[in-house]
């Protein structure tokens, strides 16, 4: 992934569509990444939670910093690892991205993405989840921002 | 069968546990192959201490019955001839259990969710997934 872009929307809002040269952030727990043989994001880390009726969760980091994201988290910073995405690829993907603003204590700037969701039959599910998964362990699409060796 | 009980069962990772040919010949395991066999029969004895939220984000447990259907289709897959171990394996917020061989650029995963639910996925040479 070459050098982050400026923000694109400096001065808006969390509602405000997201612009294709944004960056998104997912918060992944350990469980679902592989050290050995090699480094990789499972699909489990984009698959949702029972929670998850309307989308998959990702952070505006226009809004979220990755030290906020991680320290939102219900379990110890230590557990968790943040990639780093750009909207682009994610739009590019055939993925939407969905402003979604919520109170705290969930951190500013959550987005869904609609296509993948917990009520979603399986078949249709796990390919977009494989996708999804496939752009967060490719290099020139990804960054890994947070390591759980990091504290 | 208990958490307990079948938590020692599918020692399937141990090399001194040797796979055999039609003629029942013992075959050795390369150091990869059975580092790659431990680490999935670990992995598995891991996934039964795991408690609902064990992401932090809601997850569901690991389902019994996915890990009883996983620990049984390792075993039966070590001791089948040819065999390739799994790259990864790895558990789901909603209680599945995934295998996953990627080679190269190939990619085959079962998603376990119990004794006669398996779903396989590969990845297609167009690169999208379909679910077979």
């Amino acid at each position: 992934m070459a050098a982050r872009d400026p923000p694109a929307q400096l001065g808006g809002t969390e509602a405000d569509p997201v612009a294709r040269d944004e960056y998104l952030l997912r918060r992944i727990h350990y469980r679902s990444y592989e050290e050995r043989p090699r480094h990789q994001f499972q699909r489990g880390g984009f698959s949702p939670s029972p929670d998850d009726k309307d989308g998959l969760s990702v952070f505006r980091e226009l809004f979220c910093s990755v030290r906020e994201l991680v320290r939102a988290a219900r379990k110890p910073p230590t557990e968790y690892y943040v990639v780093r995405l750009r909207a682009r690829d994610l739009l590019d993907a055939g993925f939407t991205l969905v402003p979604n603003p919520q109170p705290s204590p969930v951190p500013p700037g959550h987005t869904l993405i609609p296509e993948i969701t917990c009520d979603m039959p399986r078949a249709e599910r796990s390919p977009r989840e494989a996708t999804l998964t496939e752009v967060a362990n490719d290099p020139q699409r990804s960054q890994i921002a947070w390591r759980r060796q990091a504290l | 069968m208990n958490a307990t009980a079948a938590l020692s069962a599918p020692d399937f990772g141990q090399t001194s546990l040797p796979r055999s040919v039609g003629s029942h010949t013992p075959v050795a395991l390369e150091d990869w192959e059975a580092e790659q066999w431990s680490q999935a029969a670990q992995r598995l004895r891991e996934f039964w201490t795991l408690q609902r939220d064990w992401d932090g984000a809601g997850a569901e447990a690991p389902a019994p019955d996915a890990l009883l259907a996983t620990a049984k289709y390792l075993q039966n897959l070590y001791y089948t001839e040819g065999s390739v171990p799994p790259t990864a394996l790895s558990p789901t917020p909603l209680g599945t259990l995934v295998l996953e061989w990627r080679i190269c650029d190939d990619y085959l995963e079962a998603e376990i969710a119990g004794a006669n639910e398996i779903v396989w996925m590969q990845r297609d040479p167009d690169g999208s997934y379909r679910v077979l």
